[in-house]
């Protein structure tokens, strides 16, 4: 029992250092190469994780192998264009000008019923609305709407909105972020302040405050 | 996710009384299968046939008993190997050759002896 308790926690610990060690890529979006790593490495580890006749280590030398052939790849299409072409592939443009190139749905096995389907989950239920939509080489499609039919922007109306930049996140958990008070230029005397105001005295009651850009603490409270 | 380290602990708990219950259990009936086989080893050296079948009916008695509870323990290969080898032993003791019975009795205690050891949590058995 405790041989496969052992056995299990050791390539699990593998399996998240490669997933770690492979990039975030391979987490959201796999492009053809992961996706065939990510299927085979769930085999590979299943496999001499339950049968103790299997020695550990032909789990873990088909695990780096991979490792090592996925590295290689990410390394060849980032350095080379070409290399990125044969191993990622091209994004194909689908919908061109706003109407629908049948002879590249053809190339991608893709048929009008999937392509509806995207698009209304894209958001753009009418293909009329549509003036490009470019399926990805990670299998997303991407939709950009005719000028008329996207949502309105603040630039659409002349207006300069104020800089928001990006919320400072100053307690989780109940702990202070000093690197971020520091970053924010607040001292722990306005913090106390801040909190006194929201009724709080105890910096373990609060689950999350935040501070934007214009010094405006908001705290959310542990529940119960 | 307040229950999130309690459930670990108990998992972990559970799986190490498992270990301990199941090695001890196998430790135990192997060992008492084996000193009935010494029984047998000591009567087929002392040329004693009609003793060592009736040893050997004991014993198998005993396997039947066990090996149940073993194939949920162990892997079911090794008691097929086991009892094919109980098998053989017995056919060897009823044509009475003393030394295929000799040499096959030796290999099925070797077989049961390494089975608890090869249930137990060592870096060995875990890589």
């Amino acid at each position: 029992m405790l041989i496969l308790f052992f056995r299990t926690l050791i390539l699990y610990a593998l399996v998240v250092i490669f997933m770690r060690i492979s990039g975030k890529q391979q987490i959201g979006q796999l492009q053809p190469y992961e996706l065939v790593v990510a299927i085979m490495i769930a085999d590979l580890v299943a496999i001499p994780m339950q049968n103790k006749g299997i020695p550990l280590l032909s789990g873990i030398i088909p695990v780096l192998t991979l490792l090592v052939s996925q590295l290689f790849l990410s390394y060849l299409s980032m350095k080379s264009l070409r290399a990125r072409a044969i191993i990622c592939g091209t994004p194909t443009i689908l919908v061109e000008n706003g109407k629908i190139l049948t002879s590249q749905l053809q190339k991608e096995r893709y048929n009008i019923n999937d392509l509806l389907e995207e698009l209304r989950v894209k958001g753009y239920p009418n293909i009329a609305d549509v003036e490009y939509a470019i399926l990805e080489t990670n299998g997303s499609l991407s939709v950009i709407p005719k000028s008329n039919k996207r949502p309105v922007t603040p630039q659409d109306l002349n207006l300069t909105p104020q800089y928001e930049g990006l919320p400072l996140p100053i307690i989780i958990d109940g702990r202070i972020m000093h690197q971020n008070m520091q970053k924010a230029g607040i001292d722990m005397e306005w913090l106390n302040e801040q909190l006194k105001m929201w009724k709080i005295q105890n910096v373990k009651e609060v689950l999350f405050a935040s501070l934007d850009t214009n010094k405006v603490l908001t705290v959310y409270r542990k529940e119960g | 996710m307040r229950y999130v380290v309690p459930l670990m602990i108990s998992i972990v708990i559970f799986v190490l009384l498992l270990d301990i219950i199941s090695f001890k259990y196998l430790d135990k009936t192997s060992e008492n299968l084996n000193k009935m086989l010494t029984a047998v080893q000591q009567n087929i050296e002392k040329g004693h046939w009609e003793e060592a079948k009736k040893n050997i009916e004991k014993a198998e008695k005993e396997w039947k008993k066990i090996d149940k509870k073993w194939a949920i323990l162990i892997e079911h290969r090794e008691i097929d190997e086991i009892e094919i080898n109980m098998e053989k032993l017995k056919s060897y003791v009823e044509t009475k050759n003393k030394d295929l019975s000799m040499a096959q009795l030796k290999a099925i205690k070797m077989l049961i002896r390494h089975i608890p050891q090869n249930e137990k949590p060592i870096l060995e058995n875990i890589l």
